[in-house]
């Protein structure tokens, strides 16, 4: 098992190395002379002399393999460029940002674990009854509800109509609620069908018999079997999930006016600030492929039989 | 699925399809021109002129989510048929190849998908400015991995089957394999994820566009419309009650499809 | 108003400077308060009934609020932060703040007595001195060519200057501000005030609606009448001097034909755009009626489609391939119509109908509402380019027109350039008679409406909402000013 962790770790690295590599490039090619757009942001009109000072200064002239060496370099002491808007460090602008998107995605995660289990469960133990109808229908709307128009009806009823939310307070425990529930509403209906699914599936195998015609409880069958070999797949499925979630704050920011780094990054699109949206390519991808690569060894722990294999 | 079933899927599948109809014909049902500003009924209310009120601006908004309808389908299926076809033939290739570019093909698969699809389509688009074209590059960019995968796993599965050593041993080259053995045994599931792609596709254009992105004004489509609307929740809700329904619908419309296609072929864990 | 209007003119200048001054107060100290001023701002302890707390949300705020730069001025005078020697007050009358009174010695020699008991928030005394240094400081500093005056000598008596912190600033956010405990005119009502930075409209509604803000300017028309029969809120609304034009880039081939410029005036129907999209009265020149050398009358460009197209087929402007868009030298004519977001929905939806518009006359039109409007402004990346002036804050014509049509002057995006315009300017400088300065106006404005320098489109009703609580709010006609000394809670 040591040495299936350890493969994964390199894997890692070198996906987080490719990774970079890619969000570099793309920059690097994007139309527009750095150097151009970065003095622009002092509000002054170079001249060509300063022009091309500027741009060795920046190492322009250099070739690509080491302007993305010294890039990467950077990015590893936590510099991750100069704004080409405020001509601030990037760094600075996009951590705390960063930091609030995180609590909004953390806080969908607990949502959506924490109401599609249940969810997912009952519908499954009480499979074809009433309340497994309701679920499923509730789950199916959910995937189908575009996530703007919801979070704009929920701004409209929480916080006006019934003022139980503040729109601009970023600051309270509070504030998170309803911008992470309208984040998982659509995780919450796709898990809610997943976990239903991998219950049955689990009910559907051989063992379950067996243990019935020992006499086993159907509870203790539920508890002791169904649920525990169930849910390693859901864990799996469940690293996935972050993808979606990184992604859905971008869109739940704008509508909460919430100061994350999805709201940043739509911002640097409209300025074509290039440093800043890279480092929101590169963040959010990085905490990406690290949630799943932990999901992964935590996967391997905890299935018997993968680390038999292994 | 039992013949009930059936009869309910067939009778999902002809509403989607007349649905796909009338928004190729939208021009012809529309009662307005979805870019005409009728000054002297600017927001007005449902009703007799306008069966679903007006903009800002005095434009229909009936004619215009019935025109955006056409956009946004428009687009959902030419990002769909492109990414269907570039990846099923990767996934193929991948599949039918030897380690080297097996490997090379899963590794760059891996690559991009170590992107959140709506983080990457943002940096694409932020780099090459919104518009449709990027915007349905940009997602392309990354979900022609999906069809690449499954293709590629399907694939195999059949390759070292007995059923195509006969083939080959009956003397079919490896283009007639393909062609003759592979692909119509694999096209199930394929079809399958082609159908339960679609509300996501639409979803994700629809919310790029609502962020700005995607499909630019005047044109309208249902993501933009809400974008515009959005100044006018509480004074005119009709302009974000009918697109956002229009959207929600639509993908409701083609999750059941979907869901439904899946029984239907009878296949399962996609 | 007898006074010699260049002393109304000087005033505005010093008003500027001076918000410099209380705002050089806010800039590099390392204390804790906020500058001069019926300034105020937070505790942490926001919750703590004992704390008067105000919440109020602005439309503009730029990365700082150092008040050399940009328009920074105005926010410092908008939220309380800093004050000027005197003020335009909410009735158009001169007001004196922290100097007590003033007098002009001669045209050119102006003399204000500073109170004695004004002090900034650290408690230093604001003397004389303090205000020379602030406004040096600001004519040194200021990147705003068109608030720069000709300073002889400056003389003054005093102290050092001492400089202050806003409690907290961020420039997404907001700030917090704590009151000035030593303000002249004694007690203030206020503690603190937060001051939110909500760009959108519409937000800023439903903040007023959700109960987390007492207090919001420019509320969206459309959505005024959520408030206006509801005892919670009082909404102060009126005329104020604001005009928005579009900015018409003269760089552009096409544009430096004056036929093509008039097309573009005669292709709109401004009348329905002020009555049914925006709901407010339309312009028929750079300077509200309400002013003396305010444009009245009949409308230079009155829409005609006809006209429009006569004109650019005389211009040889016409549609040669059958697009439907007409062509200069081969090329479709597709303008770019740029506004900024917190230009907010009007500045789009008449984007939006004008392209509607000039559709009919064979004109292409893209609208784009940006976050980097400045760079698409000094960039000179557009065609019409939407801009919200004040165009007469001190009720005189020259500042809008040296700032924003004079040829090379900074304000002027679209590179204008007009000889006679410029005489009139230069005649501006000279001129000391206030009838006569009216009359440049007058004639300064109808040449720039005759030649189409820029399309004036509509004067906008401005409008404050307040909670009912909150006592003391004045609507100021010039929107420099939102708060000052004379707020309170009403039950207190």
């Amino acid at each position: 098992m040591k040495k299936y962790i350890l493969t994964r770790m390199v894997h890692l690295l070198i996906v987080m190395f490719v990774v970079s590599f890619f969000t570099f490039a793309m920059v690097y090619i994007a139309p527009g002379d750095p150097a151009e757009l970065l003095l622009s942001a002092h509000d002054t009109i170079p001249t060509s002399e300063v022009l091309e000072k500027t741009r060795t200064e920046m190492g322009l002239d250099d070739s690509f393999i080491i302007q993305f060496g010294r890039w990467l370099k950077g990015v590893l002491h936590g510099d991750l460029g100069t704004s080409y808007v405020s001509g601030e460090a990037v760094w600075d602008r996009v951590i705390p940002r960063l930091g609030m998107s995180i609590k909004l995605a953390v806080t969908a995660f607990i949502l959506l674990v924490g109401i599609s289990f249940p969810l997912g469960f009952l519908s499954a133990v009480f499979k074809s009854k009433p309340v497994d109808h309701t679920i499923r229908i509730i789950s199916f709307l959910e995937i189908s509800v575009p996530t703007f128009w919801l979070g704009l009806i929920l701004i409209y009823t929480f916080t006006v109509k019934f003022q139980w939310f503040k729109i601009m307070d970023q600051q309270s425990v509070k504030s998170v609620v309803l911008p992470a529930f309208t984040l998982a509403v659509p995780l919450i209906g796709r898990y809610t069908r997943i976990i239903r699914a991998a219950i049955l599936d689990e009910y559907s195998k051989n063992y379950v018999l067996g243990e019935r015609s020992r006499g086993a409880g159907e509870l203790s069958i539920l508890l002791r079997n169904v649920l525990p070999n169930s849910i390693l797949g859901i864990l799996t499925l469940l690293g996935l999930s972050v993808a979606l979630l990184l992604g859905g704050t971008v869109i739940v920011e704008n509508i909460f006016s919430w100061q994350g780094l999805g709201s940043l990054a739509l911002q640097s699109v409209t300025y074509r600030d290039y440093p800043v949206l890279q480092s929101y390519v590169l963040l959010m991808s990085i905490i990406y492929v690290n949630v799943n690569f932990v999901v992964d060894v935590v996967t391997i722990i905890l299935d018997p039989r993968l680390r038999e294999e292994n | 699925m039992n013949a009930i079933k059936k009869n309910i899927y067939y009778k999902i599948l002809a509403v989607a399809v007349i649905f796909i109809f009338f928004a190729l014909v939208a021009p012809l049902c529309a009662p307005n021109d979805p870019l005409h500003t009728d000054f002297e009924h600017v927001l007005e209310k449902p009703g007799e002129n306008y069966l679903l009120g007006t903009d800002q601006v005095g434009r229909c908004v009936l004619s215009r989510i019935l025109y955006g309808a056409r956009v946004s389908l428009g687009m959902t299926f030419s990002l769909l048929g492109m990414v269907f076809i570039f990846g099923v033939g990767i996934g193929t290739v991948a599949g039918m190849s030897g380690k080297v570019v097996d490997s090379f093909i899963t590794r760059l698969i891996d690559v991009i998908l170590s992107f959140p699809e709506i983080v990457f389509a943002i940096g694409i688009v932020g780099i090459i400015g919104p518009g449709i074209k990027n915007t349905i590059f940009a997602l392309s960019i990354i979900w022609w991995t999906k069809y690449a995968r499954l293709t590629r796993v399907l694939v195999i599965s059949i390759k070292n089957s007995e059923y195509l050593a006969a083939a080959r041993m009956a003397g079919a080259g490896t283009l007639r394999c393909v062609f003759k053995y592979i692909l119509p045994n694999i096209v199930s599931p394929l079809a399958v994820q082609f159908v339960l792609d679609i509300g996501n596709i639409m979803l994700a254009l629809a919310g790029l566009s609502f962020l700005g992105l995607g499909v630019q004004p005047p044109i309208p489509e249902w993501g933009n419309m809400l974008n515009e609307g959005r100044a006018y929740l509480q004074t005119a809700p009709w302009l974000l009650l009918y697109p956002g329904l229009a959207i929600f619908l639509t993908v409701s419309l083609f999750n059941v499809l979907g869901d439904m296609t899946r029984d239907f072929l009878d296949i399962k864990n996609i | 108003m007898k006074r010699n209007s260049l002393v109304l003119y000087a005033i505005i200048m010093i008003m500027i400077i001076n918000i410099a001054f209380v705002g050089a107060g806010c800039q590099k100290d390392d204390s804790n308060q906020a500058g001069l001023g019926e300034g105020e701002t937070s505790n942490s302890n926001i919750n703590s009934s004992e704390d008067k707390n105000l919440n109020m949300a602005i439309f503009w705020l730029d990365p700082n609020i150092e008040p050399t730069e940009g328009w920074n001025g105005w926010t410092l005078t908008r939220c309380g932060i800093g004050e000027n020697l005197i003020q335009i007050d909410e009735n158009l009358n001169v007001k004196p703040v922290v100097a007590e009174s003033y007098a002009e010695v001669d045209e050119k020699t102006y003399v204000f007595n500073i109170r004695e008991n004004v002090k900034f928030q650290n408690g230093k005394n604001v003397t004389a001195d303090s205000c020379k240094q602030s406004i040096e400081r600001a004519l040194l500093l200021t990147d705003r060519e068109d608030v720069k005056f000709n300073l002889d000598s400056i003389d003054a008596e005093g102290q050092m200057l001492t400089i202050k912190l806003v409690d907290e600033f961020d420039p997404d956010s907001g700030m917090k501000l704590s009151k000035n405990e030593y303000h002249w005119s004694g007690e203030i009502g206020i503690d603190t005030v937060d001051v939110k930075y909500v760009q959108d409209g519409t937000t800023r509604a439903m903040m007023l609606q959700s109960g987390e803000i007492d207090f919001a300017p420019q509320i969206e028309t459309n959505d005024l009448r959520l408030f206006k029969d509801d005892d919670r809120y009082v909404v102060l609304k009126g005329a104020n001097l604001r005009v928005f034009l579009l900015r018409l880039n003269m760089e552009k081939p096409y544009m430096q034909s004056k036929e093509f410029r008039q097309a573009l005036a005669y292709g709109i129907d401004k009348q329905t755009y002020a009555d049914n999209i925006v709901h407010g009265i339309n312009a028929k020149g750079p300077f509200n009626s309400m002013l003396p050398f305010g444009s009245s009358g009949e409308d230079v460009h009155e829409y005609s489609p006809e006209k429009a197209k006569e004109l650019l087929d005389d211009a040889g402007i016409v549609d040669t391939d059958g697009d439907g868009i007409r062509e200069l030298d081969g090329e479709n004519i597709i303008l770019k119509y740029y506004s900024r977001t917190n230009h907010g929905a009007g500045a789009n939806n008449i984007g939006i109908a004008m392209q509607s518009q000039y559709k009919d006359i064979g004109i292409g039109l893209e609208v784009f509402q940006v976050e980097n409007y400045s760079d698409i402004a000094k960039k000179g990346e557009f065609d019409l380019l939407w801009e919200r002036w004040t165009s007469a804050p001190s009720g005189d014509p020259q500042y809008f027109f040296d700032a924003s049509y004079k040829t090379g002057s900074a304000g002027n995006f679209g590179n204008y350039s007009n000889s006679k315009f410029d005489e009139i300017c230069d005649k501006l400088n000279d001129a000391t008679e206030k009838q006569e300065r009216e009359q440049l106006g007058i004639e300064g404005a109808k040449l720039l409406v005759e030649d189409v320098a820029s399309l004036f489109m509509y004067y906008q009703e401005g409008n404050v909402v307040v909670s009912s609580e909150i006592d003391g709010v004045h609507r100021f006609i010039s929107e420099i000013y939102y708060i000052d000394e004379r707020l309170g809670f009403k039950n207190q």
